[in-house]
């Protein structure tokens, strides 16, 4: 997967979010073993305690089970990666909102224009 | 502690009136990969020569794995000095069995496989190479080893941007939980994704010795900015 | 580890070495057939070639002399390469590997001295082969002389033994000389050794200058340890003298006394060198 680190927040914060997506998203499937907190590490280019931190708090948050003798898997439980996704989304979608509130948009046309945007999307333009 | 890999005490060196390192202590724990940070001549070579017993203090102390620096943890320190530390008449395979004839952590396996990714064929001799081709090899050397504490003086400094990523790819693959790495470096950017803690070092003190996520989280910026603003070095550069 | 030590610093050593002993012995061949063949005299012998016999001589004379200077050169050259071996081994760029690889300062500076001594007597040897060379004879029959010294001292000391000339008590003197002496130039070329070592651990104390101040401390430890020969001449001397031991002792026994008096003071003097050297780069070294 691919690793974007900024400057501005904590790296293990990064780490989390961008784990996060790749596994709602379906990057890992349900039950698959995820490589070591080392080889994660190295992948990414960052200090191993670094990356156990992302991986615990994603274990927090019922994505990631621990297991003695399988290590490290995505948790089978579908319903749980679901609303992790929904929550992803909802989260984005409010950022979203509020980077547009200002301009004082009606909610019709909003609708309208995210219509447009979207077919124009699908529509062969490139991305 | 126990746990302490790499502990300095109240560690002061001079050299004549000039004060070169004054009054620094800050430990290193297992599992740990700190960055020494400064500008040059800020003291930071000075410390890892003195946790080398390449100089001796003249105030405090170093104690590596509870013990001062002696033949007995020179066996469990990995060096990488700031300059060419080998004879340069010698071939690179005769470097590889010299350092497995000395260090009893050195993996010759390890040395070779490095040595065939990075295309050093060990028949050269270190007099033929170029500069970076030259720190490649003592880099290979020095981390072919499974040492308790490395103590990386500069390590990518001179290099190009690949062997950068070969050189903190190779730290980050011989990660281990019993080992600590101490990196100085004044290229904070390329190294502060692999560091737990910072420890930076302004005209021979201490200055700071903090968490890398914890400066984020305090100050909103990176350590690199971070750096940049104590030292008021300009963003290009 | 004291071996592995060796085994580098010999390689190192002669690396620099053997081309100077190859040099030496090459030359002299080159000479020593010159002089074989008699090309000198027959060239000036031939007619109308007289007046190149002053030339020919001359030139006689410079290869000679060229030969002297090869024969000290070899000298200074491998003690010049013993200095250098410790001061750029230990004390520059390579002392960074040579103090961090987990062995004792003693090991390190031991190493050394090995082999600086073992490179002497190589010289040694090197400059007998090349008067042997040089002289024109047989090369084999000059190793056969050699060989046969040992054997032809045997049988003179018999036949000696045998006259009358000399007792059993004075051989068992001779021999007790014989070892003291070899023991006592195997001490002091050590000690010649470790004094350079000493004067350069001492030297790079400083924070500049280190080349002239391990100069200035080799005058100095020479000074000082004149002071103390004289001193320990002239007070045991003195003791010796008040006691009368020497007057009236058998003049055997007061050469014993004096030999082994000398053997004491190289034995001393080797031991200040090498404790010098070892605690001063155990506690104070210095590469900034």
């Amino acid at each position: 997967m691919e690793w974007k680190i900024d400057d501005r927040f904590p790296i293990w914060s990064q780490l989390t979010e961008q784990l996060e997506a790749y596994i709602s998203s379906g990057g890992f499937k349900p039950g698959e073993k995820l490589p070591s907190v080392r080889d994660f590490a190295s992948e990414a280019g960052v200090n191993p305690n670094t990356m156990q931190r992302a991986l615990s708090e994603l274990e927090g948050r019922g994505l990631i089970v621990t297991n003695r003798t399988a290590g490290r898997t995505v948790t089978e439980d579908a319903e749980r990666i679901k609303s992790v996704r929904q929550g992803i989304l909802r989260r984005r979608i409010e950022d979203f909102l509020d980077s547009i509130e200002e301009l004082g948009i009606k909610d019709n046309e909003l609708e309208s224009l995210l219509r447009k945007a979207i077919s124009e999307r699908s529509g062969g333009t490139v991305v | 502690m126990a746990n302490d890999i790499l502990s300095l005490d109240r560690l002061t060196k001079r050299f004549g009136k000039k004060c070169a390192l004054e009054d620094v202590s800050f430990s290193i724990s297992g599992g740990r990969i700190v960055g020494l940070l400064g500008p040059n001549g800020s003291g930071k070579t000075t410390l890892i020569k003195l946790a080398n017993g390449l100089l001796h203090p003249d105030g405090g102390a170093v104690y590596i794995d509870g013990q001062r620096p002696s033949e007995k943890t020179k066996a469990i320190v990995s060096y990488l000095p700031d300059r060419m530390y080998v004879a340069d008449w010698m071939k690179v395979s005769d470097l590889v069995r010299m350092f497995a004839d000395f260090y009893q952590d050195f993996d010759k396996e390890k040395a070779f496989s490095m040595l065939r990714s990075l295309d050093i064929s060990e028949a050269d001799r270190m007099k033929t190479m170029s500069k970076g081709t030259k720190e490649k090899v003592q880099l290979v050397l020095v981390m072919s080893r499974e040492a308790m504490l490395y103590l990386l003086d500069e390590p990518i400094g001179g290099v190009d941007p690949a062997a950068r990523d070969f050189i903190l790819r190779t730290i980050l693959t011989n990660y281990s939980p019993e080992s600590a790495v101490l990196i100085s470096t004044h290229l904070i950017s390329d190294v502060e994704k692999v560091l737990d803690e910072v420890i930076f070092l302004k005209e021979g003190r201490l200055i700071r010795h903090e968490n890398v996520d914890h400066i984020r989280e305090q100050e909103g910026k990176s350590v690199d900015q971070l750096f940049r603003e104590i030292f008021a070095i300009g963003t290009e550069g | 580890m004291l071996f592995k030590l060796i085994k580098y610093e010999w390689r190192a050593m002669m690396r620099s070495l053997l081309p100077v002993y190859i040099a030496a012995l090459a030359l002299s061949v080159i000479i020593g057939l010159g002089s074989e063949l008699d090309i000198f005299t027959r060239l000036s012998a031939m007619p109308g070639l007289g007046f190149l016999e002053v030339v020919l001589t001359l030139l006689q004379v410079v290869l000679v002399i060229a030969y002297v200077v090869i024969i000290v050169a070899l000298f200074v050259i491998s003690t010049i390469v013993s200095v250098q071996r410790f001061y750029k081994g230990l004390l520059r760029d390579e002392g960074y590997l040579m103090f961090t690889l987990p062995v004792k300062v003693w090991e390190l500076t031991l190493s050394k001295a090995i082999v600086s001594f073992l490179a002497g007597f190589i010289s040694i040897i090197v400059a007998i082969f090349a008067i042997g060379l040089l002289s024109a004879v047989d090369l084999f029959e000059f190793i056969l002389a050699i060989f046969q010294i040992p054997g032809q001292l045997i049988g003179a000391v018999n036949e000696a033994l045998l006259r009358g000339t000399i007792t059993p008590a004075d051989l068992t003197n001779l021999t007790i000389f014989a070892i003291e002496f070899i023991l006592m130039a195997i001490i002091s070329a050590f000690a010649g050794i470790y004094q350079f070592y000493a004067a350069m651990a001492l030297g790079q104390m400083s924070r500049k200058h280190k080349v002239l101040f391990s100069v200035l401390w080799y005058i100095g430890i020479n000074i000082i340890a004149s002071i103390v020969f004289y001193a320990a001449l002239f007070l045991g001397a003195g003791t010796v003298s008040i006691m009368g031991a020497f007057a009236t002792a058998h003049p055997m026994i007061a050469v014993h006394m004096v030999v082994g008096a000398m053997f004491i003071y190289c034995v001393i003097n080797l031991a200040a060198f090498i404790l010098v050297t070892n605690v001063v780069l155990k506690q104070r070294l210095n590469l900034e």
